[in-house]
């Protein structure tokens, strides 16, 4: 009987929705709020988790027929490139243990508020507070870590939450010139998915350029181009264009044959507005699910390190220069077709197809930084170059990511560079410790 | 009898900045005594909040696509700087001053 109760308390605490509303739940606790606001909290954030689970399982469902169509014929592995693509891989890779990702989100946040509290010594001084971007990470970091080294759980968490920690403290700082010249000293840096790459390209925009004359908001651009401001449409349109594209290489009488007799044009249209959808309820989920962990995680701030620098969403830069954002976001693009162009024409046997947050939300604030230090001319340059260098970055990171079956990876700056780069070392660290895949 | 104001913080996705928009400005509202309901949402999404929201503050980037026709009769705020708690909420300020005197509390 009791052995039954234990059971049951077990299953209980390690189903990730349930999981995930206790950890909001207990925060709002202990930050004092009513017990009204505790239950909503938790049963909200549990709700959202599910919400999450379902779009990314659904995002995943729709692609993979159009990957396996196109590899069937081909050979080639086509993978997405997309914040919530890498959201759903590693939803899908770590199963029944997704909740633990609530713990590495917890553990990385306070090694980061270490870190920043021992600035003097460490030179630490951002504070991550982004709680949509940080979930992603926590999950690929878990999995990253638990895949190539294999030990348990307890240690694979605790492991990726520190290292987690260490890249939010250090790679917010990183940027935080750069981000105080761009804004004239809005007083935050940058805490997303390309902290490190807003560095990079601060460091040698300046040679594309000059800033003062060839200023991006002297520019007038067209108008249509708001269009791929309004989310729900611009993710429609770059999906029908792009995995309809890469779909349509198979040809039209195979793509029907698929649709089962539905016209093609027709097909990849609902395809691109489904994907759209996915989108909605995804982020209808993570706003249920971290919509109050930023204020809070504000709120702990605030009272331990006063003056740390808040490292917030790289949506924030985006106003400081709405034109060359948008240059950003159509310069970006380019790249990443000329990096497909190349794969093809190098006969890589893995495609990578562009969602649209790397387009957008990398693209987007690197153009603004250009431009502050190169001008427009330096925004259409670092566009290219970073489709380029996120393109066949995405590619590196996804011979690396485990799960030859996933949807897609990340495809943003740091997850393209710095990422891959840290999980050459943990792979190396297997080979030579024969953890992992190499375990006899 | 309606005692408070409805504010809709718009960004890209409805999930980063706005949120954390919406935290810093409520911290301000509370410094001016201001009783106000707080929601964000992405640019694509707003559509669902035209009857609800009274104030509007949107990300400079995006005030072309948020349908503004739609929030015609409501107050729309242009952020740049979303960390600027103090003036965003000097803003809100006035605006209630002028047309919600009853979200003022005491």
């Amino acid at each position: 009987m009791l052995e039954t109760i234990f059971n049951i308390i077990k299953e209980f605490l390690t189903q990730p929705a349930i999981i995930i509303g206790l950890l909001v739940g207990v925060g709002y606790a202990l930050s004092k709020k009513p017990p009204v606001k505790v239950i909503t909290g938790a049963v909200s954030a549990a709700v959202g988790l599910l919400l999450v689970l379902f779009g990314g399982n659904q995002f995943s469902q729709t692609f993979k027929p159009i990957v396996d169509a196109v590899s069937k014929e081909y050979g080639i592995k086509g993978y997405l490139m997309d914040s919530y693509a890498m959201k759903a891989t590693t939803q899908e890779a770590l199963g029944n243990n997704f909740g633990f990702v609530g713990y590495v989100f917890v553990i990385a946040f306070f090694v980061n508020l270490i870190l920043v509290f021992f600035g003097k010594y460490t030179k630490a001084k951002g504070i991550f507070l982004t709680g949509n971007a940080g979930v992603a990470h926590s999950q690929a970091l878990l999995w990253l870590v638990s895949y190539w080294l294999g030990i348990g759980w307890v240690p694979a968490i605790i492991l990726s939450g520190i290292l987690l920690g260490i890249y939010w403290a250090f790679s917010t700082t990183l940027p935080i010139n750069a981000v105080a010249k761009a804004t004239n000293n809005a007083g935050f840096t940058i805490g997303h998915n390309e902290n490190v790459g807003v560095w990079f390209f601060s460091k040698f925009a300046h040679w594309f350029g000059d800033p003062e004359k060839e200023d991006a908001e002297n520019l007038k651009l067209p108008g249509w181009l708001s269009i791929f401001n309004h989310n729900v449409t611009a993710i429609s349109i770059i999906m029908t264009i792009f995995t309809g594209g890469f779909l349509l290489t198979i040809g039209i009488p195979k793509i029907e044959e698929m649709s089962g007799g539905q016209n093609w044009l027709i097909y990849i249209i609902t395809l691109g507005l489904q994907f759209s959808m996915y989108m909605v309820i995804l982020l209808q989920g993570v706003r249920m699910m971290v919509g109050e962990i930023s204020a809070s995680f504000k709120g702990i701030q605030e009272k331990l390190i006063p003056n740390a620098v808040p490292a917030i969403d790289v949506a924030a830069l985006l106003p400081f220069s709405a034109n060359a954002a948008t240059l950003g976001f159509i310069f970006t693009t380019f790249g990443t077709l000329m990096a497909m162009g190349l794969l093809l024409v190098f006969k890589s046997p893995i495609m990578v197809i562009p969602g649209f947050v790397p387009l957008f939300f990398a693209g987007g604030p690197i153009g603004v930084i250009a431009n502050r230090f190169g001008g427009y001319k330096s925004t259409m340059v670092c566009g290219i170059l970073l489709g380029l260098i996120q393109s066949f970055g995405s590619v590196w990171a996804i011979t690396l990511m485990g799960i030859p079956d996933g949807v897609g990876w990340s495809g943003m700056f740091d997850f393209s560079t710095v990422w891959p780069a840290a999980t050459e070392v943990l792979k190396l660290i297997a080979k030579l410790l024969g953890m992992g895949p190499y375990a006899a | 009898m309606k005692d408070s104001i409805n504010i809709l913080f718009v960004c890209g996705y409805g999930v980063g900045s706005s949120a954390m928009l919406e935290a810093v400005t409520s911290k301000a509202l509370k410094a001016r005594n201001i009783s106000a309901n707080l929601e964000h949402a992405a640019a694509g999404e707003v559509g669902g909040y035209v009857n609800w929201a009274d104030i509007v503050a949107v990300n400079k980037k995006l005030m072309d696509i948020v349908d503004l026709d739609s929030f015609r009769g409501k107050h729309v705020i242009e952020i740049e700087n979303m960390m600027d708690g103090e003036g965003i909420g000097n803003k809100i300020q006035s605006i209630v001053t002028e047309h919600y005197q009853y979200a003022v509390k005491g």
